[in-house]
């Protein structure tokens, strides 16, 4: 059990410091195409395990976007966006549960529920952060062209550098 | 209370959501300058919609009360009108004892206009000053002639009626004539008891006359839409299109020539 938290934890932290530390300084505007970004840290928020309190998941969520926010000069986008992100998951896990149901104590992670599902996974709940993320950051329904492309491409490296990341540190847990 | 925690476990989550939801918001739009500028817009235009929408409703509420108020100081303007001559620029000093006319503003409760013979029942009586064989008119045009009175209603003989005959002058030409209804159409009035060597023409304005006590002189009645001669016939046939429609009123003004009983006494002495 103290391992699964401790698991949880340092997977956390390093997404985070991953995100602050070099992520963030990364400049990947191509020439006019600012739309593509890299945000990994929320993964972590995805992948706690599935019996975690919901609330628990909200406030985790809201306090490490509040966290991420410091570094980005942004207060609230990150925290609110976490926190809509975290609040969908429980929709998204129900959405797609198997028949046999879940293990409820482990994380939804690749390892644990295959590749297929934890690719549908990640890319809704994802898609749900982006999108949350960068409404809040334009901040006005007349930028939902840029919204839009911005949230895809986005989503599509993030999950490509998270599953790098993530068969580097597999775990069955 | 067990009721009340039960809810709370259920709902504890949304709520959670809901509050830490809150306050981002609240941290974007404070700390982040190119949201804040897009909220506090956007707040402006919606409590600006907002209260627009409420003075509109509140306006509403307010009409029947501003519509009096108005009646009441139009009943004055015109009042000071027939006194100074309606196309008078000078405004003399006057007094309110030594004016010819009252006006007193009424409204209207029922009216026809699609018999031969119309009628309209003002909501006001004998009262508040009516009495019968006073004129009734709208700030464009004449409505007809209180013929029955009870102390808190009035009936009045529409010009739409065929016994009605309203004395009225061309404004350019200057003859006199009489204005009937054929009982067609209400917005069109025939003028009558024109000669044949008056120059009328399409578009001259009809004024009352003022020759009867009814009606003050030169209250606009309508204009001229078209002009035939019969054959043979000495008196021209005068179509006019008056000015208001008497099929859309509810509010007008009874006038009261204060010399009418002494100008209808002395003209009683010639017989």
């Amino acid at each position: 059990m103290s391992s699964i938290i401790l698991r949880n934890f340092l997977r956390g932290l390093g997404l985070v410091l991953f995100q602050v530390g070099i992520l963030s300084r990364l400049d990947l505007s191509l020439g006019s195409f600012t739309f593509v970004h890299l945000i990994v840290y929320p993964f972590f928020i995805l992948l706690l395990p599935i019996n975690t309190p919901k609330a628990v998941v909200l406030l985790f969520a809201f306090f490490t976007g509040l966290f991420v926010d410091f570094f980005y000069n942004s207060p609230g986008v990150h925290a609110g966006a976490m926190l809509i992100a975290a609040y969908f998951r429980p929709f998204a896990l129900k959405v797609l549960e198997p028949n046999e149901g879940y293990s409820t104590k482990f994380s939804p992670t690749m390892v644990q529920m295959g590749f297929n599902w934890f690719i549908s996974y990640i890319s809704i709940t994802s898609f749900i952060f982006c999108f949350a993320y960068f409404s809040l950051d334009a901040f006005s329904a007349v930028y939902i062209f840029r919204i839009f492309m911005n949230s895809v491409f986005t989503i599509i490296p993030s999950i490509f550098v998270f599953m790098i990341i993530h068969f580097l540190f597999r775990s069955k847990v | 209370m067990g009721n009340i925690l039960e809810f709370l476990v259920k709902t504890g989550y949304h709520l959670i959501f809901l509050v830490l939801l809150g306050t981002s918001i609240s941290l974007i739009v404070r700390y982040n300058s190119a949201q804040k500028e897009i909220f506090i817009n956007s707040t402006n235009i919606l409590s600006t919609a907002v209260n627009n929408k409420l003075d509109e409703w509140e306006g509403y509420f307010q009409l029947d009360e501003v519509n009096s108020s108005l009646q009441n100081q139009n009943a004055l303007l015109l009042q000071k009108m027939f006194e100074y001559g309606i196309n008078s620029t000078s405004a003399p000093a006057y007094h309110q004892d030594s004016m010819v006319f009252d006006v007193i503003p009424v409204k209207i409760c029922n009216s026809t206009f699609t018999l031969k013979n119309n009628n309209l029942t003002l909501c006001q009586g004998s009262n508040n000053g009516l009495e019968k064989d006073l004129g009734v008119i709208t700030e464009n045009g004449i409505l007809g002639i209180i013929r029955n009175i009870s102390p808190n209603r009035a009936r009045v003989m529409s010009i739409l009626h065929s016994q009605s005959i309203i004395d009225c002058s061309l404004k350019n030409a200057g003859a006199h004539g009489s204005l009937v209804w054929n009982g067609k159409n209400p917005k069109i009035l025939d003028l009558i008891d024109i000669p044949k060597h008056i120059n009328v023409k399409k578009g001259d304005t009809v004024l009352t006359s003022g020759f009867s006590t009814i009606f003050p002189k030169g209250l606009l009645v309508g204009k001229v839409i078209s002009v035939e001669l019969p054959k043979g016939s000495n008196i021209f046939e005068i179509s006019v299109e008056v000015f208001n429609d008497p099929s859309a009123v509810s509010y007008g003004y009874v006038i009261k020539n204060k010399m009418a009983q002494e100008q209808k006494l002395l003209e009683a002495q010639d017989e």
